[in-house]
């Protein structure tokens, strides 16, 4: 019993649902350490009045059920870690925010803090414009060593992540479930890069299902870990914008794409950037928010390698403007047959030109 | 007495003969069918009794006993009621025997004494013919599609007097004469024409190499983009029927009776679009008693499933072996039949349950919804199609060009091209065209210079391209340099390949 250090009686702690954060630190202040808490008589919890009687007696029964061997056997089984404050990897950032978890299950390697990190965060439901934009900032961001965090969901979390793991670069995934639950399970291959490329957090007990109530949580961890957050696409009531919310509380920068004023997905964008947040025009904007001075050659991604293009081509790409435009709209605008058309089209795309979007449209490369 | 008939019956596509065999004798009055007939065989009693009746010929009162010879295999259909009344009435002496010898009978009976068409009677006189039966009796209906066969003297027949009046030599019999090659030669034109698809340009080429090389093709897009009607232009497109292959697709449709005087030979390729709702015995055949399915009336052409994945899953599986083989088999207790079932499958579906996603914001498929729907599609169904092309929501400004598109006729003489050098090229293979190249033909048929092969590898690179697209790409660049006229793959034919195959790639979500 004796041999359990006090960061095994915070995990312990903090699995107990129902407990607001700051309620289990005001516990751990009245009784000294967590692992007091542990050991106090069920009497002097409820005498304490920190908590009402029903959550205290919760607390006290999860004193019986819980099996901290068990615990460290699935930690050790996982290959993660539980980190407290103070331990030299929980992130200082996060020390800063209010209402910041206890500790944290990690699954992967925490990225040093010598860089910063920037939050990139947005709805599921993605626009083409929202994708591209999306994609090509967290490349960047990556490529001048900057921490993506973002939350594994699908969507804009996802393409963050997966910009960042593309560019090389490191990224953090704050999950809202258990660190072993994949959930969405489609990033199952997304979750088992952003291991290898960072790490996974989670303030959830092992085998936590995804809980609605549990995503405002998370959100308010990803605020906490970055100095700026940017939302690239968000509806008018998304959960980035709790994110958001949580982030100015914190007093740390929020940033906001702006998108078409028509734009149902960038609508809550826009309002952001209407009620004072920076807009983001490009990575600079979000470096600079950083205070972080870097020669444009350090933004690698943004580097245009101009291939010579044939006669052809060039006059295939003239037609491809930074708005999507289908194939069909394209042939008829260039005036090609289908035939030549397709295949230009090919042999841009492999240099780079231009992307392929879904719904038959291609676009000019950011 | 005892009289013995010439009849036929059918197992797949093919007749084979059946000796319907009358005996009448002394006893208690009966009437017995023998040699495994199913219900509409043994209903023929009382069909024929009242028919014989009806015709003014008075029905023994004896024991008569019906032998359907070889009587190991199940009997089926209405076929047999003219042979057995044939049968009865040789025995009472109303006709003579004789004049039936060397003559197949085939028809139903109506209670009045008419004789009505029955099903499967091309396959039946061609069998015939090869047991050395040179004249056949058939219902009136059936007198052209009996005509096709070349050597046979066929008697149409309308009612049970006439067939007596011809055999007593009472009435002239005027064999039915066809001029198959008249028939043939009339129009092999569709009624649609790919002039009239304005804008598309992208996927009316798509179209045009999946016909050159008879890939399968998958199209996707929104609704009202006009994926169906490009789809019921395909088989304008497709190079005319042979002679052979018109035989071969009217044979299946003689079985499954949808062959009647007006339309005798098949000489259009068919178009096939079943509804979604369709069952698995009724898209690749089966049944109790096994009947072809649209998988077989689309032999040699085009089946065209609309909103694929709406179909139900275990259909679309059942798709797999045909697509693979060409050929349905079909296994019952009692005998297996096969089905020829060489057809381009054509498929349409939209980008998701609503039908607009990525094309309108319209769209409020949540993506789990989406990729349910994406789903419902297996990736070894998926594997057999070669080509996959979206086509998008057509404008106001395409629509109202006065610019007619190039017509059928011009692209059908590239098509054609193509399938000549497919032939020439495969003459020693057991294959006619590109898509049924195999992987280690591929490497034979398919070989790439240094440039081709690089771009290959970029494509791969930097495209997202899974894997299994690598043979189909190569299959589909083969193809595009046919209709090119080129021996070789070159780049431009690789770049082209590649727009074929939008659903390999992971496109930004």
């Amino acid at each position: 019993m004796a041999d359990y250090s006090e960061k095994n009686y915070i995990m312990w702690l903090s699995s107990v649902m129902g407990i607001p954060v700051d309620v289990r630190r005001a516990l751990i202040e009245h009784f000294g350490s967590a692992e007091e808490v542990w050991r106090a008589k069920a009497k002097d919890i409820v005498n304490s009045e920190i908590l009402s009687e029903n959550r205290a007696d919760m607390l006290i029964y999860s004193r019986g059920a819980y099996d901290i061997d068990r615990e460290l056997d699935k930690l050790y089984r996982l290959g993660a870690d539980f980190i407290v404050p103070g331990d030299g990897i929980y992130p200082v950032q996060l020390t800063a925010m209010h209402e910041a978890p206890l500790g944290l299950y990690m699954l992967g390697n925490m990225p040093s803090d010598t860089m910063p990190m920037v939050s990139i965060v947005g709805s599921r439901r993605v626009s083409d414009y929202g994708a591209m934009v999306c994609t090509k900032t967290a490349g960047e961001l990556a490529g001048c060593g900057i921490t993506v965090v973002s939350g594994m969901a699908m969507g804009i979390d996802a393409l963050a992540h997966k910009g960042a793991i593309d560019a090389g670069g490191k990224t953090i995934a704050v999950l809202g479930t258990g660190i072993d639950v994949c959930y969405p399970s489609v990033n199952r291959n997304l979750y088992n890069e952003i291991i290898s490329a960072g790490c996974l957090l989670s303030e959830f007990p092992f085998g936590t299902a995804p809980n609605k109530f549990n995503f405002p949580y998370r959100n308010r961890i990803i605020a906490g870990l970055s100095k700026v957050t940017v939302v690239v696409e968000a509806a008018e009531k998304s959960g980035s914008l709790i994110t958001a919310m949580s982030a100015i509380e914190n007093s740390r920068t929020v940033m906001a794409v702006p998108g078409n004023i028509t734009s149902a997905l960038s609508r809550g964008c826009n309002e952001l950037i209407k009620n004072g947040c920076a807009p983001v025009t490009c990575t600079e904007d979000i470096l600079e928010a950083l205070d972080i001075r870097l020669n444009k050659k350090d933004l690698k991604n943004s580097e245009k390698i101009l291939i010579p293009l044939a006669e052809d081509e060039k006059m295939l790409y003239d037609c491809i403007g930074y708005e999507p435009i289908t194939v069909d709209e394209l042939i008829s605008r260039s005036d090609m047959d289908a035939k030549e058309a397709m295949c230009l089209l090919t042999m841009l795309e492999l240099k780079g030109c231009i992307r392929r979007l879904s719904g038959q449209k291609v676009v000019r490369s950011l | 007495m005892l009289a013995k008939i010439n009849s036929g019956a059918l197992s797949g596509i093919d007749g084979y003969g059946v000796s319907v065999e009358v005996d009448i004798c002394q006893g208690l009055p009966s009437f017995d069918i023998v040699g495994l007939p199913d219900n509409a065989v043994k209903e023929a009693k009382e069909r024929v009794r009242t028919a014989v009746r009806n015709s003014g010929f008075e029905f023994p009162v004896k024991k008569i006993t019906v032998n359907l010879a070889p009587a190991n295999t199940k009997k089926e259909g209405p076929a047999f009621d003219l042979p057995i009344a044939a049968g009865i009435l040789a025995c009472i002496g109303a006709i003579k025997e004789e004049s039936l010898s060397g003559s197949i009978v085939l028809g139903e009976l109506s209670l009045d004494g008419g004789i009505r068409p029955v099903d499967g009677v091309l396959p039946m006189i061609y069998s015939a013919l090869e047991r050395g039966i040179k004249r056949c009796f058939v219902p009136f209906e059936n007198s052209h599609e009996a005509a096709l066969v070349k050597g046979m003297e066929v008697i149409a027949l309308r009612s049970v007097d006439e067939f007596a009046e011809i055999l007593n030599g009472e009435r002239e019999a005027k064999p039915v004469i066809l001029d198959v090659d008249a028939l043939f030669a009339d129009s092999h034109n569709c009624d649609y024409d790919f002039a009239d698809v304005k804008g598309q340009e992208n996927v009316k080429r798509a179209l045009e190499i999946a016909a050159a090389g008879m890939h399968n093709v998958l199209m996707s897009g929104p609704p009202g983009s006009g994926k169906t009607m490009m789809a019921k232009r395909l088989p304008s497109i497709l190079p005319d029927l042979t002679f052979e292959e018109s035989i071969e697709i009217t044979k299946i449709y003689s079985v499954s009776g949808l062959i009647r005087n007006k339309s005798a030979l098949i000489t259009r390729r068919p178009f096939r679009a079943p509804h979604h709702t369709i069952s698995g015995a009724a898209m690749v055949g089966g049944g109790r008693v096994p009947k072809p399915g649209e998988v077989s009336l689309a032999h040699n052409a085009v089946l065209f499933l609309d909103e694929l994945p709406e179909f139900h899953r275990d259909v679309l599986e059942e798709l797999r072996q045909p697509l693979e083989d060409g050929v349905v088999n079909i296994v019952r207790v009692n005998g297996n039949v096969s089905y020829p079932a060489d057809f381009m499958l054509v498929a349409s579906m939209n980008p998701c349950p609503c039908g607009y996603y990525g094309y309108s914001d319209k769209c409020t498929c949540t993506p789990n919804k989406i990729s349910r729907y994406m789903n419902k599609i297996s990736g070894p169904l998926l594997d057999r199609i070669d080509i996959q092309v979206e086509a998008g929501p057509v404008d106001y400004k395409s629509l109202s060009k006065d610019r007619r598109g190039e017509s059928s006729a011009e692209i059908k003489k590239r098509v054609t091209r193509a399938h000549d050098i497919q032939r020439e090229r495969y003459k020693n293979e057991s294959i006619l065209f590109n898509s049924q190249l195999t992987p280690a033909a591929i490497e034979k048929y398919c070989p790439l210079g240094d440039i081709e092969r690089t771009v290959l590898k970029n494509a791969f690179d930097t495209l997202n391209l899974s894997a299994r697209a690598y043979h189909k790409l190569l299959k589909l660049a083969r193809t595009i340099a046919d209709l090119d006229g080129s021996a070789d793959i070159l780049v431009n034919h690789i770049a082209e390949a590649i727009q074929l195959r939008n659903l390999d790639r992971t496109l930004l979500h």
